[in-house]
C-alpha cells in the first residue's frame, strides 16, 4: 500500500497491517465464487452506497470512487481466498472502511503530521479495531434515520446543536467553529461529544438489534 | 438498554480530537491507553465512531456513472490479470515502424487481430465431468486434474498468473506443478487444501457426509473453513489421509453408510490423520484399474451410480452390509453386477439405467455356512 514514508521503519508498519488483516480474516469463513453476472449485480447495487460511505470517511468523492473500485477489483481477483461469515455487504463495507483508513494514513504521513512510528501504529490500530456490523448498516440505510436524527437534534440545547451541525454538516474544523462562535476549542469539543453521545443513545433505540454490540 | 456510558470528560475530548483527525501524539497515546484498559471502552468508542460516520456529510453520487465505473473496474482487473498482453501492446507502440519494415503484411495482420481479441472481462472457467464419465484437464499453470464423474472444478482467468485457486464440487485428483511462489489452493464447501507441488485426491461430493483428502506425494496443508473446528490447520505427509465430517443438513435424508463416519470425530471437524493408507484405494478411480478393498455394498453403490450413470436401489437394507474386494477394469456395469451376484447372496435386475438389488435366499444359506 502507499502508506510507506521514507523516514519510518517500514517493516513495523507492514507487520502491523498484516497482523490486523490476519486477525480480522480469521473471523470470516465461507467460500465465495461469483459469475460475472453476479458480480455486475453486486456492483450495481452496492457501488453507490459504498462510495457514499467512503466519501464520509475521506471527504472526497473522486478518491472515494477510486477506492471502492479497487475494493471490487480485489474482490474479484481474490474471490476464492476470501472467507466471509457476515453478509457480503458487511464485508464490503469493512473492506472500504479499512482501505479508506489506509488512505487517510497515507495522507497523514504525506502532510508530515506524524513524527513517530509508534504513534502511527497506535493511530492505525485504533481505527482498524472498528468493525462494521449489520445494525450499523441497517440504520445507515433506513429512510427514517435522517428524520430521527433531526428530531433528536431538536432536543439538544441550541449551542450544542449548532456546533454539531457546523462540524458534521458544514464540515467546519474545530478551530473555525471556535473562532466563529467565540468559544474555546475545549468547549467546542465537549459540546460535540455531548451531541454525539445523545445521538448514539437515540439511534440505539431505532434498531431492533442490539446496536453496536454495546 | 440502560448501559453505563460514563466516559471521563478529558477522554471524551480526546475522542473528538481523534475522530476529527486532529490529535496530538501524546494525546493519541493516552487515548490508546484508555481504550486498552477495558474491552467496554473500545466498544463505547466504536459505537461513537459509528454515529460520527453516520452523521458525516454524505457526498452525492450520480447514478449514470455506475456503468462506466463498472467498465473501469473490469479494465483494472484485465490489466492485472494479463500483464504480458499490456507489455506486447507498449512494445507494439514503440516498435511499430520497425515491424512495418521487418515483417510482411500477413504477420502484421496477425498482430492486429490479436489485439482485438485481447480479453478485458473477468471470466470463470467451469469444467464438469458428467455422471458416467471422467475427464482429464490440463490447467493453465501446467498442473493436471482428473475430474471424477459428476464433479466440477471452477477457476477464474487470473489462475496461473495471480493465483492458483480453484473450487471443487465432487471428487478430483490433482498433480500439481511445482511453483513455490504461487500456492495451489483447492477449495471445497468445508475445507481448503493448499499445495505447492504434489499429488493428492480430494473427495467432496455435496451429497456425502464427509470430505476426504488423501496425499500421494509431497506435502499439503488442509484447512477447515468452519470457525468452530478445533484443529483448523493440518499438514499431511505422503500416504496420509484426513476426513472432514460435515454438519448434518437434512438428518432424515442420508441413509447410506458413508465410510469413516463412524470414526470418533465429531461433526464439523477434521478427523485425526490416518497414516499409511493405501492411496491407490482413494485414487485408482482415475486409472484403468479401479481397486476396491473391503467396501460395503452400501458404500459401493453411490460410486457405481456416478461412474456408470445408473440408479441403484436396495430391496432390503441388510444387503448393504456385504463387503467386496476386487479390481475393476473398464467393464460394463452388467459384468460388475454379475460378479457381485456370483460372489455374494445378492441378485440384480436391470432396466434402462435403474438397478435393483435384492437378497438371493438360496445363496444366503450357502454363504452363511461358508463364512461360519
Amino acid at each position: 500500500m502507499g502508506l510507506l514514508c521514507k523516514k519510518y521503519t517500514k517493516r513495523s508498519i507492514i507487520d502491523l497491517i498484516f497482523r490486523i488483516m490476519e486477525k480480522w480474516e480469521s473471523n470470516y469463513s465461507a467460500s465465495l465464487f461469483f459469475t460475472e453476472k453476479d458480480f455486475d449485480i453486486l456492483f450495481k447495487n452496492l457501488y453507490p452506497p459504498l462510495c457514499g460511505f467512503a466519501g464520509r470517511i475521506l471527504s472526497n468523492l473522486s478518491e472515494a470512487e477510486e477506492l471502492v473500485q479497487d475494493v471490487f477489483v480485489n474482490l474479484w481477483l481474490n474471490q476464492s481466498r476470501i472467507h466471509i461469515q457476515t453478509s457480503l455487504k458487511a464485508y464490503l463495507y469493512q473492506m472500504v472502511h479499512n482501505a479508506a483508513i489506509n488512505r487517510l494514513e497515507h495522507l497523514r504521513t504525506q502532510k508530515n503530521q506524524v513524527n513517530k512510528v509508534a504513534t502511527e501504529q497506535e493511530w492505525l490500530e485504533i481505527h482498524m479495531s472498528y468493525s462494521v456490523n449489520e445494525s450499523f448498516l441497517e440504520i445507515l440505510e433506513s429512510k427514517e434515520t435522517e428524520a430521527r436524527i433531526l428530531k433528536e437534534l431538536e432536543q439538544l440545547p441550541d449551542k450544542c446543536r449548532e456546533i454539531f451541525q457546523l462540524s458534521r454538516y458544514r464540515n467546519l474544523t474545530n478551530a473555525e467553529i471556535s473562532k466563529k462562535l467565540n468559544l474555546s476549542p475545549v468547549t467546542v469539543r465537549v459540546q460535540l461529544f455531548r451531541a454525539l453521545n445523545h445521538l448514539r443513545k437515540a439511534l440505539q433505540n431505532i434498531s431492533s438489534f442490539f446496536l453496536f454490540s454495546l | 438498554m440502560n448501559e453505563s456510558f460514563n466516559i471521563p470528560e478529558d477522554i471524551s475530548i480526546l475522542i473528538i480530537e481523534f475522530l476529527e483527525g486532529n490529535i496530538a501524539d501524546e494525546n493519541l497515546s493516552r487515548l490508546n491507553h484508555w481504550l486498552k484498559e477495558d474491552d467496554a471502552h473500545l466498544k463505547q468508542f466504536n459505537a461513537l465512531k459509528s454515529v460520527w460516520l453516520m452523521n458525516s456529510k454524505a457526498l452525492p453520487y450520480e447514478a449514470p456513472k455506475i456503468d462506466s465505473d463498472l467498465d473501469k473496474v473490469k479494465d483494472k482487473i484485465a490489466n492485472k490479470v494479463k500483464p504480458e498482453v499490456r507489455h506486447l501492446w507498449t512494445f507494439k507502440k514503440v516498435a511499430a515502424s520497425w515491424i512495418v519494415f521487418l515483417v510482411t503484411g500477413g504477420l502484421l495482420g496477425l498482430l492486429v487481430s490479436r489485439e482485438k481479441t485481447e480479453p478485458v472481462v473477468p471470466a470463470l472457467t467451469t469444467i464438469t465431468a458428467p455422471v458416467g464419465a471422467k475427464s482429464i484437464v490440463d490447467l493453465p499453470d501446467g498442473s493436471k486434474v482428473w475430474i471424477n464423474a459428476g464433479s466440477t472444478i471452477t477457476y477464474n482467468n487470473s489462475f496461473g498468473k495471480l493465483n492458483r485457486d480453484l473450487k471443487l464440487v465432487g471428487e478430483a485428483y490433482f498433480s500439481v506443478k511445482t511453483n513455490p511462489s504461487l500456492p495451489f489452493i483447492v477449495k471445497t464447501s468445508d475445507i481448503m487444501v493448499k499445495a505447492m507441488g504434489t499429488k493428492f485426491n480430494v473427495k467432496a461430493y455435496p451429497e456425502e457426509k464427509t470430505i476426504t483428502t488423501t496425499l500421494e506425494e509431497g506435502k499439503i496443508i488442509v484447512t477447515s473453513l468452519k470457525k468452530k473446528s478445533p484443529d483448523k490447520v493440518v499438514e499431511l505427509k505422503p500416504r496420509e489421509m484426513i476426513t472432514f465430517i460435515k454438519q448434518p443438513m437434512e438428518p432424515a435424508k442420508a441413509e447410506t453408510q458413508q465410510e469413516h463416519v463412524n470414526k470418533k470425530g465429531s461433526e464439523g471437524t477434521l478427523s485425526e490423520i490416518i497414516p499409511e493408507v493405501k492411496t491407490e484405494l482413494q485414487t485408482s478411480w482415475k486409472d484403468a484399474t479401479w481397486i476396491i478393498e473391503g467396501k460395503t455394498l452400501g458404500d459401493l453403490a453411490p460410486l457405481l451410480e456416478r461412474r456408470y450413470n445408473v440408479l441403484i436401489s436396495f430391496e432390503k437394507t441388510d444387503i448393504k452390509q456385504f463387503k467386496f474386494t476386487g479390481k475393476i477394469q473398464n467393464e460394463p456395469i452388467e459384468q460388475i453386477l454379475m460378479a457381485i451376484e456370483l460372489s455374494s447372496p445378492v441378485k440384480f435386475s436391470i432396466s434402462n439405467n435403474k438397478i435393483s438389488l435384492y437378497l438371493n435366499k438360496a445363496m444366503l444359506e450357502k454363504y452363511t455356512q461358508n463364512t461360519n
